[in-house]
């Protein structure tokens, strides 16, 4: 058994019922893990493309694969390797607002290019769209402020231009 | 704050009538005023009118045989101290003469901001301090003569939150220091209510109302958003129903950026013909920055303003 690595998947399918829950299988059947999944339309619009992250040594993810290219509903697969793609998280994240703590929030938010786009009384909300590394960045930054609740996406990928 | 001679109107807390409030300077020392390269009429006047009034003492730097021309030329019967010095060298002449603590107070004739700022805020002049600067400047309401403090119109262009922090704290120092008693500073936006993400100074104001809660301003209440209306003009506060203590009785405006400030600045000395005086703050010693186009009027009153903050 090989190492085990984050590998992006990048699946165009059919825009139809229950192809969601055939994917999930495919992957549980080798029983390989879905790190992130994030699915939306594309410019043809009855078909998706999925950018699904896994973890998981190549063998395995390859046989995942076999059987995702024999599901009638996948169009096209591809194992992205790094450099191929450009990837993309959006990560909505609540923080509990301490007054004597705002500026090293919004410091942190202005390190990140983070934007502020709510906030209450007591509690503020950060978007951030970003690589994942810089996702986990702020994260790990805001971790110390009182994170209420957070929300990330998962990646969402494109081939490299 | 010394007690000064002259009587002020005092009210609320707040100050009436900026040439009162400016004027209480009379029978003090007068302070020793370094002005570089006033190669200008509103320098020079502003020079001999502050010497006249005790209210410093210029020591003109530049080149002399220029100096004497103008003043020749412009009738100003006043002898000034002159330190010779050419255009390579002129601003470092300036500054070193606040480091060897032969003057108490500088300002900048014909000369771009941006160079004489850099050239202060070299480290061996030892006149930047873990302040950053920023620029007060005092106003008046015309149909009250109430006193207000407005910042910054001319030092940071468009301030972070951290900046905004260090304008606030710059600006509620220098109310302290002309007698405001009630200190009631309002963030500048255009509306009263948060609006994520087209506004972004309402957050800022927002959040400073909070941050203000720490302490860190010592005694005085933050409070914001607000409009400039709302901020100064309590009817009209009262007519949106905008409550709280700052509420149309500001007596310091915290603008969200430089073109905010600018505006009001010059809608009020360029429109209403209203009297202005400004000063940077946050360095060793108060900094009188004056526009190349503000009037001998404007500079004056900078003066004594700098002046004022010298002693408070």
């Amino acid at each position: 058994m090989g190492e085990k690595m984050k590998h992006t998947l990048s699946c165009l399918v059919y825009n139809r019922p229950g192809v969601l829950a055939k994917i999930a299988e495919s992957f549980a059947r080798e029983g390989v893990n879905i790190y992130s999944l994030a699915a939306g339309e594309i410019e043809e619009e009855d078909k998706s493309r999925m950018t699904i992250v896994v973890d998981a040594d190549r063998e395995t993810v390859r046989g995942a694969e076999k059987r995702l290219n024999n599901l009638d509903d996948v169009i096209k697969l591809h194992d992205f390797k790094e450099g191929e793609l450009i990837a993309m998280e959006l990560l909505l994240i609540k923080i509990r607002i301490k007054a004597e703590e705002i500026p090293q929030v919004l410091q942190v938010a202005e390190l990140f290019n983070a934007q502020v786009i709510a906030v209450s009384d007591t509690a503020m909300v950060l978007a951030l769209h970003a690589e994942e590394k810089r996702v986990d960045g702020m994260v790990r930054m805001l971790k110390s402020h009182g994170i209420i609740e957070m929300s990330r996406s998962g990646k969402i990928a494109v081939t490299a231009p | 704050m010394k007690e000064r001679a002259e009587s002020v109107a005092v009210q609320d807390g707040d100050l009436y009538d900026m040439h009162a409030v400016l004027n209480r300077f009379t029978g003090m020392k007068p302070a020793r005023l370094v002005i570089v390269r006033p190669y200008d009429t509103a320098s020079l006047e502003a020079a001999a009118a502050a010497a006249q009034e005790n209210v410093a003492q210029p020591i003109l730097v530049g080149n002399r045989k220029k100096m004497n021309e103008l003043i020749r030329k412009l009738g100003i019967k006043k002898d000034f101290v002159f330190v010779e010095a050419s255009d390579d060298n002129i601003l470092e002449q300036g500054a070193s003469l606040l480091h060897d603590n032969e003057a108490d107070f500088i300002m900048k004739g014909l000369v771009g901001t941006g160079d004489f700022i850099h050239v202060l805020l070299d480290p061996r002049w030892r006149v930047r301090t873990d302040r950053i600067l920023s620029h007060v400047g005092m106003l008046e309401i015309p149909e009250t003569k109430r006193v207000f403090l407005m910042s910054d119109a001319a030092i940071n262009i468009l301030p972070n939150f951290s900046r905004k922090i260090q304008i606030v704290r710059n600006a509620v120092d220098a109310a302290r220091r002309i007698g405001i008693r009630r200190i009631r500073a309002a963030m500048l936006a255009a509306v009263e209510k948060v609006k994520l993400p087209a506004m972004p100074a309402t957050l800022d104001a927002f959040l400073m109302k909070k941050y203000a809660e720490t302490g860190l301003f010592g005694d005085c209440i933050v409070d914001g958003p607000f409009a400039f209306d709302n901020a100064l003009d309590y009817r009209k506060a009262a007519e949106k129903g905008i409550g709280g203590s700052v509420a149309g009785r500001a007596n310091v405006l915290i603008v969200p950026n430089i073109e905010t400030g600018n505006v009001i600045w010059k809608t009020i000395t360029c429109l209403q013909r209203g009297p202005a005086a400004g000063v940077v703050l946050g360095g060793s010693c108060p900094i009188v920055v004056p526009s190349r186009a503000d009037d001998t009027k404007t500079k004056i009153l900078s003066i004594k303003f700098a002046r004022l903050l010298l002693d408070g």
